[in-house]
């Protein structure tokens, strides 16, 4: 996981908090964004390897974020993992381009061996 | 002198003779020519004479008749042997009744009186004297029939009065007293035949005597001609009831047009007023009813449609009437009068059946309803009724609390996801650094969050079953992995209670595992929440009739036969002290059995009280030659 760049968005400051702590451990550099508006400018500048989306976001949602994503030529290489507390999440998710969706809530474990 | 004296003797005596043998032949020419049949018969019963009249009425000729035996000429031997005896005793008889037999074949009436001319001691002939009576007989007898003919009629005639129990009296105004009959008694109660007519007013209502005084007064004048009809009431003899009674009155006028008497029936209409006054209650309840009730025959032809339901439908009845159900059961929902036939036929009533109607102008109406069967008086189905109730309102309102807990549900997700992400990130620092109680308490947040999220994921599954969303993932898995799993899970919420797995072989089933783990979830926690402490709860699985049986057992409180009715059913809870502290909303084992019905299984409960429950339910085995990937 070294040098690995992890892009986290999710309106919920709590969510992101516990990432950030779970995610540390692997030693990767943890980019964190509350802000859906202002993700997709942070992430062509960083260009992770991984980002974790919350589907469910005002101002611009999961879903928009994944689209703009997968059509920018940059960050074709980025793992997008999409979690919902929504059902129905999993098929936006993957058809907006996610490459794996993740149910709240999840164990510690499963984002974990995702990543 | 001497001989013109004796000449005058012969004379006399040749005119006295002459005279004499007149007066014979006269006489005998009167018995011989008598209308009145005459004859002689000598002591053995032989015919020795007999006259015109008696060969006249007969029918024999003088030839048949002299020399034969009377006896052979009466129909009846005793009466002809008596009276040979009689005479024989020297007796008299006077219109002695006997049948004769002409020769025609036909059979006379006759009076006989007759005695014997003894001479000498000696027997020489009877005076036999016939009187044909045939002709009275025979009217007596045609009035006898008449007369019985009449007072079978009148018995008939009792009898059908009787039947319709109508009373019949008669008042003759000359008279003090109204004749009744038995009837009529009963209805006045009464027990004396005739009574006065001031013992009944006081027992009327002041007006209906004026009103039948009004109506005598006009048939009197003839306005509204003799006869009337009048219905009232009557107080009982006691003074607490009244009786309704129907009068048919007619008046009768003397010579003079004065009436003079009136006869008439009585009936008491109490029942059939009451009848009357029920029906039209009823019919009142129908009409002015909020919910459409609607009845129709077995071939699905609507028969009966109250206001309501043109309303609700916006058909009206003359439009309903005679037409096919069908008119407003959506294409999709046609099968369903099979259903609720089937269901009455087993003698069942269909309650709250929630479904959809369409009304006359297309849109589909939320109703729910209540159908029974309309039976005979053999017991038999002849038609079904119908309450139709618009839930539109309540199936808004049951959309917007869905809506409500699924939001509810979806925020506390996030909340919990952090708080269960944050025990595990504790728990593993805290076993890290080998903190001594840390561990045990982080792991309890842990369970509980999960616990939360369960009861959670319920409530979202039940919000979806609702809406018709519940759609299920199916793949292939291995059983006793998710069995493990679950018992994993239960183990750590529960740790007074030992849970068994019963076999342990590879068993693959083709299913949502999603789902079917919700199922052996609720099942084991239902089984651990009603266990007591020191119980143990058995999980497994068996093969039986080419299918694999779940089942979760254990050795808790038991559910009554009356409880088990109940079991599945959204948001039921036993009814038992014993389960007073037993959290749940009671929508585990309603999920349950919805779930397996998607899966095309049923769960099945066997349980006695304070025996424990057994919980199980069918499905496939995986099997590589499937047509199913793996």
């Amino acid at each position: 996981m070294d040098g690995k760049k992890i892009f986290i968005c999710d309106d919920d400051a709590g969510i992101i908090d516990v990432l950030k702590l779970i995610l540390e451990s692997t030693d990767a550099e943890i980019i964190a964004e509350s802000r859906s508006a202002r993700a997709f400018e942070r992430l062509i500048k960083e260009k992770p390897d991984v980002l974790i989306v919350d589907l469910w976001m005002p101002e611009v949602s999961g879903e928009q974020l994944i689209h703009k994503v997968r059509s920018h030529v940059e960050l074709q290489e980025t793992y997008i993992i999409c979690i919902s507390a929504s059902y129905e999440g999993e098929k936006i998710a993957t058809d907006a381009g996610a490459d794996v969706f993740l149910a709240k809530p999840f164990d510690m474990n499963a984002i974990l061996s995702l990543v | 002198m001497e001989g013109d004296r004796s000449f005058q003797r012969i004379q006399q005596v040749e005119d006295e003779n002459r005279a004499l043998r007149n007066r014979v032949a006269e006489l005998t020419d009167f018995i011989e020519n008598a209308a009145i049949p005459l004859h002689w018969v000598n002591a053995e019963g032989i015919i020795i004479w007999a006259n015109q009249g008696e060969f006249d009425a007969l029918g024999y000729t003088p030839q048949e008749y002299i020399g034969a035996s009377i006896r052979d000429f009466h129909a009846d031997t005793k009466t002809i042997e008596d009276i040979l005896a009689r005479l024989t005793n020297n007796e008299t008889l006077y219109n002695y009744p006997a049948t004769l037999r002409c020769k025609d074949g036909t059979i006379k009436h006759v009076l006989i009186s007759s005695n014997v001319l003894i001479k000498e001691g000696k027997f020489i002939h009877t005076r036999c004297f016939t009187k044909d009576v045939t002709e009275i007989i025979q009217q007596e007898k045609k009035r006898n029939d008449l007369l019985s003919l009449l007072e079978r009629s009148e018995e008939r005639l009792r009898l059908a009065i009787n039947a319709t129990k109508l009373g019949i009296w008669d008042w003759r105004f000359d008279e003090e007293y109204i004749h009744l009959s038995e009837e009529a008694r009963k209805i006045l109660e009464i027990k004396e035949e005739c009574f006065q007519i001031e013992d009944i007013l006081e027992r009327c209502c002041p007006q209906d005597i004026k009103h039948i005084g009004q109506l005598t007064q006009q048939c009197y004048k003839n306005a509204r001609g003799h006869s009337f009809e009048f219905t009232g009431s009557i107080r009982n003899v006691e003074g607490n009831q009244f009786k309704c009674i129907k009068l048919q009155v007619a008046i009768y006028l003397n010579e003079d047009n004065i009436p003079d008497r009136a006869v008439g029936t009585i009936l008491d209409i109490t029942d059939a007023k009451a009848e009357e006054k029920k029906g039209a209650e009823l019919a009142a309840i129908v009409r002015t009813s909020y919910d459409a009730i609607v009845s129709k025959s077995l071939d699905g032809e609507v028969m009966t449609w109250n206001a309501a339901a043109e309303r609700m439908f916006g058909y009206s009845a003359a439009e309903m009437i005679g037409h096919s159900i069908l008119k407003i059961i959506p294409q999709d929902r046609t099968d369903e009068e099979n259903y609720i036939l089937s269901r009455l036929r087993k003698g069942e009533t269909v309650e709250h059946f929630e479904t959809k109607r369409r009304m006359s102008n297309g849109n589909l109406l939320d109703v729910s309803l209540t159908i029974s069967p309309i039976k005979n008086n053999r017991g038999e189905i002849i038609g079904i009724s119908k309450i139709i109730r618009d839930i539109t309102d309540k199936k808004q309102e049951e959309r917007r609390k869905n809506d409500f807990i699924s939001m509810v549900s979806h925020e506390l997700k996030t909340p919990l996801t952090s708080i269960l992400l944050y025990a595990q990130v504790l728990n593993k620092k805290s076993v890290k650094n080998q903190h001594i109680v840390a561990p045990e308490m982080v792991k309890k947040i842990e369970i509980q969050a999960k616990k939360m999220i369960t009861m959670i994921g319920d409530f979202l599954s039940l919000t979806r079953l609702e809406e018709g969303k519940i759609h299920l993932r199916f793949d292939t898995f291995q059983l006793f992995t998710l069995i493990n799993e679950i018992v994993e899970d239960a183990a750590l919420l529960n740790v007074s209670r030992r849970i068994k797995v019963v076999g342990d072989n590879p068993v693959k089933i083709y299913a949502d595992r999603d789902k079917i783990g919700q199922v052996l979830t609720n099942l084991v926690s239902n089984a651990l929440k009603y266990s007591p402490a020191g119980g143990e709860v058995t999980i497994g699985c068996e093969r039986k009739n080419g299918k694999l049986k779940i089942f979760v057992s254990d050795q808790g409180i038991g559910i009554s036969k009356a409880e088990q009715r109940n079991l599945f059913q959204r948001f039921y809870r036993a009814n038992d002290e014993a389960c007073n502290n037993i959290s749940g909303f009671g929508i585990g084992l309603f999920l349950v059995s919805e779930i397996l019905q998607h899966h095309g299984s049923d769960i099945h409960v066997e349980s006695e009280k304070g025996r424990g429950s057994l919980f199980f339910f069918f499905i496939d085995e995986f099997r590589r030659m499937s047509f199913l990937p793996e």
